[in-house]
């Protein structure tokens, strides 16, 4: 049988700049003045020759076979996303050719096309036509939707009155009706609240055992880990092999160890709105005695996130620190909204400080992500934006603990006998 | 025996686990030069365009106290305004035979709404829905077409109130010296109808395309149709452009307007100015849909 996705040489490139093509009439005239060429070139597709020419991605080649669960990972900015978008038929490739043998649903953002004006009964329908549905289906599987969303009560509201996670749930609720051959899923899973997210996975398992065809984009190695039978790791815009799913984490996770010393402001990120000027600029971790990144057992850490330009995002954003160790698995998230009920407004700068009376990990080093969300979507995400190495201190009262290899968390206890 | 019934359940057990093989296969590589449209996908997505209306009608009337009020008070308004600025300006004295001014005006608004909507409408048709170009894959043809599509909806509201208005004057006229009485040819508005939407998902095509691609449109658009309604003559008799006239055939959008005022007031067909409007209209619509083609493969990336 032929494989459900084969991607031959799959290659697209972008002339730099081009995400201002959308230029003033005003600045095309005086371009056009300084150097015609250079317009005129815009209305070509010769991408091969010049040198303001960036490849996103570069003869990629894989299959992916019927039934097969692939998770495609990699760094920020190193193509995913851009592979996703061309096999969703979003964007044209520059070169290549890849055949999709099925019918293919792609789920790169949860929501799109739900109107806030409209109820959430009337986005059901516009949403499910929007992903590819026929009326009738839609009907058909009305009932699960609302049941698996659970916002039955509030079908004839507003979706602009729900709640973030209300909205999330009943987005993803449609999508995961659509019954694909082929199933397209960026990290749409990364926002929600936990049990949702269980949900979530668990009916992606499902999906996955009618033997259909999953391309599953993460940065939660735990999600990664447990839902694909194989990854390939995108670097630069080329692929590696397919390779079993442990060697591929452990691959990414070498390469995102690299790199690790470039100044916050400079680090990959992934962005909502590609190619928009940073926001996250500074992170600095302190402990009682100072700044520092080496953190006794059980102290006390204060991470003081430093956020800038960011007056034009509307919406009530939310900061999320997470603690990841260093397989990869979270193992703490520290929340604007969980934390302290708290969302705030863009602003053109704006320093939150998150002071935790406690942070009983495990001697081991652990990385910290920062991500900016707007609780439907992540605007800014950068991981390991610093990694912290938590070292050994009397907490339990012995001259020892736990080290991360036996446990993650240290905590107290009585034993008696 | 027991072999045969071993193996059917087995082979229908494996059945609906297995998707139906190359039942679709989509490849996906670049494509070069003019695009053609896609007819057999606009077809089968026809549910999405219909939905997409939809959308439109609900959302624009949802947040308004009113709500579809507006539908009926935007057009009679504006019919209020031209009819009073046409008086003072001395417009109404020039127009022929019995028609009251404000049925004249609203004979030319009517269609004119239309066109406005479509102009309007159309150039932010895609810069309004930039996630459904970046986030998902659509035939992207029907974001402009159920702008159009909610503008008919308005369309067919602004007729009836019309067609009110036409029976109140026919009613309060009837028997005295300056009875008023729509033509029978008021059936050819049904082709000058369709002409009219031909014209309209032309204009919106392009101008959908051209303010994705260059987003300054946005500010020169609104001055189009306030320079349009004159250039049209929507509001006056085409007749003050005296010697000038003929050159109206070279807006498509002149014989239509002149034709819906024809039909219903039974004024002289200017059929040189109808026959112009209908190659260009077909000319405008070939050109925006072929345009909206070739850029659209750029849209994701621009958006």
């Amino acid at each position: 049988m032929k494989p459900a996705i084969s991607v031959e040489n799959i290659s697209k490139a972008y002339r730099i700049g081009m995400a201002e093509q959308n230029e003033s009439f005003g600045a095309t005239i005086k371009n056009t003045l300084r150097n015609p060429l250079k317009v005129l070139r815009k209305f070509n597709e010769n991408y091969e020759t010049g040198d303001d020419v960036f490849w996103a991605l570069r003869d990629v080649s894989f299959d992916v076979e019927r039934g097969e669960v692939v998770g495609l990972i990699g760094r920020n900015g190193a193509g995913k996303s851009t592979l996703l978008k061309v096999l969703s038929r979003i964007v044209e490739p520059t070169g290549g050719q890849a055949v999709m043998r099925g019918r293919v649903s792609s789920l790169l953002e949860v929501g799109t096309g739900f109107h806030p004006e409209l109820t959430g009964r009337e986005n059901i329908f516009l949403n499910g036509a929007i992903l590819g549905m026929k009326q009738s289906e839609i009907r058909r599987k009305f009932d699960q939707i609302v049941e698996f969303s659970e916002v039955g009560q509030f079908l004839d509201t507003q979706v602009k009155r729900y709640s973030s996670g209300m909205y999330v749930r009943l987005a993803f609720s449609v999508a995961a009706h659509l019954d694909p051959e082929i199933m397209i899923v960026d990290e749409v899973l990364a926002v929600g609240d936990q049990a949702f997210q269980q949900k979530c996975l668990g009916k992606m398992n499902d999906v996955m055992r009618q033997g259909r065809t999953i391309l599953f984009v993460s940065h939660s190695m735990d999600a990664v880990a447990s839902l694909c039978t194989t990854v390939v790791h995108v670097k630069k815009g080329t692929v590696s092999a397919k390779v079993p799913v442990e060697q591929g984490i452990r691959a990414y996770l070498d390469e995102a160890a690299a790199g690790d010393d470039l100044p916050l402001k400079d680090k990959p990120r992934t962005q909502k709105d590609k190619g928009r000027r940073p926001i996250f600029h500074d992170m600095t971790i302190s402990t009682d005695a100072g700044e520092s990144v080496m953190i006794p057992v059980g102290a006390r850490v204060k991470f003081d996130v430093l956020m800038k330009d960011f007056s034009d995002i509307p919406g009530n954003l939310t900061l999320g620190i997470g603690v990841s160790n260093s397989r990869g698995q979270r193992v703490a998230l520290f929340h604007t909204e969980y934390h302290k009920g708290m969302t705030f407004r863009g602003a053109d700068e704006m320093t939150i400080t998150c002071d935790i009376p406690s942070l009983p990990l495990a001697p081991a080093s652990y990385t910290v992500d920062l991500v900016l969300a707007d609780g439907y979507n992540i605007i800014e995400r950068i991981e390991r934006a610093a990694t912290i190495e938590v070292v050994f201190s009397d907490i339990l009262g012995t001259g020892k603990v736990p080290n991360g290899k036996q446990s993650t968390v240290v905590l107290p206890c009585v034993f008696s006998n | 025996m027991s072999q045969v019934s071993l193996s059917v359940p087995e082979s229908s057990a494996a059945l609906p686990a297995a998707p139906e093989t190359g039942a679709t296969e989509t490849v996906i590589r670049p494509k070069k030069g003019w695009i053609g449209v896609d007819w057999r996908e606009l077809v089968s997505h026809r549910e999405l365009l219909y939905f997409l209306t939809w959308r439109d009608v609900k959302v624009k009337y949802k947040q308004a106290m009113f709500g579809s009020a507006w539908a009926i008070v935007v057009p009679l308004a504006s019919v209020m305004i031209y009819t009073i600025v046409g008086h003072f300006a001395g417009f109404s004295s020039r127009t022929e035979g019995t028609t009251p001014y404000a049925v004249y005006i609203y004979a030319g608004l009517l269609p004119w709404l239309f066109l406005q909507t479509a102009i309007n409408g159309g150039g932010m048709a895609l810069v309004n829905n930039q996630s459904l170009l970046s986030k998902i894959y659509m035939p992207r043809i029907f974001i402009p077409s159920s702008m159009i599509g909610s503008a008919i909806v308005d369309f067919a509201m602004s007729s009836i109130v019309f067609a009110a208005m036409l029976a109140f004057y026919t009613f309060k006229t009837a028997g005295t010296d300056h009875a008023f009485v729509p033509s029978w040819q008021s059936v050819f508005v049904l082709p000058l109808f369709v002409l009219l939407v031909i014209a309209a998902l032309g204009t919106a095509y392009l101008l959908s395309a051209l303010t994705i691609m260059f987003r300054d449109l946005r500010f020169i658009i609104p001055f189009i149709t306030q320079l349009g309604v004159w250039l049209t003559a929507v509001v006056y008799p085409q007749r003050i452009f005296g010697e000038y006239r003929q050159w109206l055939a070279l807006n498509p959008f002149a014989g239509i307007v002149q034709g819906f005022r024809s039909a219903i007031l039974g004024e002289p067909w200017q059929m040189m100015q109808l026959y112009s409007s209908i190659v260009l209209s077909i000319l405008l619509f070939v050109l925006g849909l072929f345009y909206f083609k070739r850029v659209e493969r750029r849209f994701a990336d621009i958006a």
